[in-house]
């Protein structure tokens, strides 16, 4: 909270009064004298109110706090008066989600607050795919005459989660020396069907292809495919060229910070491993880890980390520069899953060479453009020929339109591929 | 939240406290101390010469201090702006800065204006044979080479516009002054428009539609997830 601090409302009083009151000196005008005394009083009044000390407590609702993309969520937010003097003007300025736009009702209330009292105020925002939390509300305190007043800033850190579980991640096949769930291309411990070799002396008899021995005579043995751990860093691309969307729709990046907390929470769940970078404003680095915590760690450095901020940047350093910077990161067995919308060709070109020397990438494309004439058609055709020219690079990309479930997308992806 | 005034905000008040004693001090002499207070007006009314000029003089100084007052109060308003939060977060849509470059009246200027012109029509140069290549299934040298003789597009402005042997110094017949000033457009704004469309229509992206995005499939088996 700000100290209190002077608004100079009444200094144009001031002005006026003395001004009128010289003039009346000097033109020897009795009722000008007179008319100047109201002015001290104005002026007097304003100088001895005390500035404001408000003690503040605020309280946010939601009617749902997990709906649907393009359901309304009512809000009700209550603040409530915890001080022992009475605030005369209190303006409350709610902190909705910066993604999210209000579709009924206001998120200011003005009121006044005598000790312990609370004033209760509701609004409506139509939800959007990701999720959201809700920014500080602003909270301006002013003393009777307006001469004085206080700002502060209070979180309450309420979140509208509008995501799905994801059932997996679009991941590539190279694995670490640890049991998870993606399939490595050699054959060991796990459930899916690899090949049949010869039997030989020690196999398992479960192993045996009983059915093959009993039409061929042949004694044969079923191996499966290996399932290991694979180690993936999520790269959210939250560069200005990626803050972009129609009017009104939030832009790429808070898609994109949304699905890397979904996709975080389904390779940790999926006994992978999983880290989390950024290109953006400024270096993001979360070291690989797995479980439950560490999916947590990952929600908080995307709520928290200024590079995933809900505000686009002035400038960033160049992909390329924070690409080679990551590059000197990785350990051998790393693989990236890229989240951008594609709007440039830097990343394109950036991402291609991280797989030409040896790094598997995927992408995972928030589809914001809408080919509604002009610019915005173009800007779709040429996001088309990116996906075309990272898959011509053999680079995996999952093409998401935000208005349907990740999950969806996801698994038409690996339907896809199977 | 709460607060504790900062040491400048205790001076402040302390400084308030002091003039108001001052004052109220000011006062008690002038009622109590008749005598005194008598003879030191007398001197000053001597030291001016009359009543007036005092009085004036006096009248004066808050004169001047009261314009003094009136400037200072033009910059010294100090009130906190409060956040708009109502609507999203203001981002460009993408394509955005694709429509400005070739809206820009600068385009229009024949020496000036060639670098807008350039890339406004190189950036849709490259698009149209990505989108010919992909289209007729040939490869960039191909399509740039239909491109260049304005065989990928049954619209002429749009093949003109990217051949190579177009003359862009003009308006063509086709797009009239009339219809370009009725349309607010510039010429590059008209060419570059027809060309996406000309585009999209290779590329079979259909222009402004958003139809089918997220159905009621979608919505369900989201519902169904939670």
């Amino acid at each position: 909270m700000t100290d209190p601090s002077p608004t100079h409302r009444w200094r144009g009083v001031l002005a006026v009064t003395l001004v009128a009151g010289g003039l009346a000196l000097v033109a020897k005008r009795p009722a000008l004298l007179l008319s100047a005394v109201v002015g001290v009083v104005f002026v007097a009044y304003a100088r001895v109110t005390p500035p404001p000390s408000p003690a503040i407590e605020l309280d946010r609702g939601l009617d749902g706090a997990s709906p649907s993309h393009g359901d309304r969520v009512d809000v009700t937010t209550t603040v409530r008066n915890v001080g022992d003097r009475t605030l005369f003007d209190l303006r409350i300025v709610d902190g909705v989600p910066p993604a999210l736009a209000v579709v009924d009702g206001t998120p200011r209330h003005g009121t006044v607050l005598r000790p312990g009292e609370s004033a209760t105020f509701s609004y409506a925002v139509a939800a959007r795919r990701g999720r959201h939390r809700f920014e500080p509300a602003t909270v301006v305190a002013r003393d009777l005459a307006g001469s004085w007043e206080a700002e502060a800033q209070i979180d309450d850190a309420t979140v509208i989660d509008c995501t799905t579980d994801v059932p997996a991640a679009p991941l590539r096949g190279r694995t670490l020396e640890a049991v998870g769930r993606v399939l490595a291309d050699d054959s060991g411990a796990g459930t899916e069907f690899h090949q049949t070799r010869e039997y030989r002396r020690g196999d398992a008899l479960s192993r045996v292809d009983w059915n093959r021995y009993a039409s061929t005579g042949d004694l044969t043995t079923i191996e499966f495919r290996k399932e290991q751990a694979a180690r993936v860093i999520l790269v959210v691309d939250a560069r200005p060229v990626a803050y972009q969307a129609p009017e009104g729709e939030p832009h790429a990046v808070s898609y994109a910070v949304a699905a890397a907390g979904q996709l975080a929470r389904a390779i940790v769940d999926n006994r992978n491993h999983v880290g989390l970078a950024a290109f953006g404003r400024e270096p993001c680095w979360l070291e690989p880890g797995t479980g439950r915590n560490h999916a947590l760690r990952v929600q908080q450095r995307l709520a928290d980390h200024a590079a995933f901020s809900a505000r686009p940047p002035d400038d960033a350093p160049s992909v390329a520069d924070q690409a080679k910077a990551l590059r000197a990161r990785l350990e051998n067995g790393d693989q990236l899953l890229v989240l951008s919308p594609l709007l440039d060709d830097d990343v394109v070109e950036t991402v291609r060479r991280v797989e030409a020397e040896g790094t598997p990438v995927s992408v995972l494309s928030p589809d914001v453009t809408d080919a509604d004439g002009g610019g915005r058609t173009l800007a779709r055709i040429e996001r088309d020929h990116r996906h075309r020219a990272l898959r011509r690079a053999r680079v995996r990309v999952v093409d998401w339109d935000p208005a349907r479930p990740l999950s969806v997308a996801v698994t038409d992806a690996m339907g896809d591929r199977q | 939240m709460t607060t504790a005034p900062s040491t400048e905000n205790r001076v402040a008040l302390v400084g308030r406290i002091l003039l108001g004693l001052v004052g109220i001090l000011v006062l008690v002499v002038a009622v109590v101390a008749d005598g005194p207070v008598r003879g030191t007006v007398n001197a000053l009314l001597t030291l001016f010469g009359s009543e007036y000029l005092l009085v004036a003089g006096i009248g004066l100084v808050a004169f001047v201090a009261g314009v003094a007052a009136v400037v200072s109060s033009r910059e010294a308003a100090t009130q906190t702006r409060t956040p708009d939060p109502e609507r999203v977060v203001a981002v460009p849509a993408p394509g955005e800065s694709f429509d400005e470059t070739a809206a820009d009246w600068r385009s229009l200027l024949p020496v000036a204006g060639r670098e807008h012109r350039t890339a406004v029509r190189e950036q849709l140069r490259r698009t149209a044979v990505e989108t010919v290549a992909v289209a007729d299934d040939c490869g960039r040298e191909t399509a740039a080479q239909r491109v260049a003789e304005g065989r990928w597009t049954t619209d002429d402005v749009a093949a003109t516009y990217l051949a190579e042997t177009a003359d862009l110094t003009d308006v063509t017949d086709e797009e009239s002054w009339f219809e370009l000033v009725l349309g607010g457009q510039t010429p590059t704004e008209y060419r570059a428009d027809r060309t996406v469309s000309a585009i999209a229509d290779v590329a079979g992206v259909a222009e402004g539609d958003e139809e089918g995005k997220g159905g009621e499939e979608d919505k369900e088996s989201e519902e169904a997830e939670r």
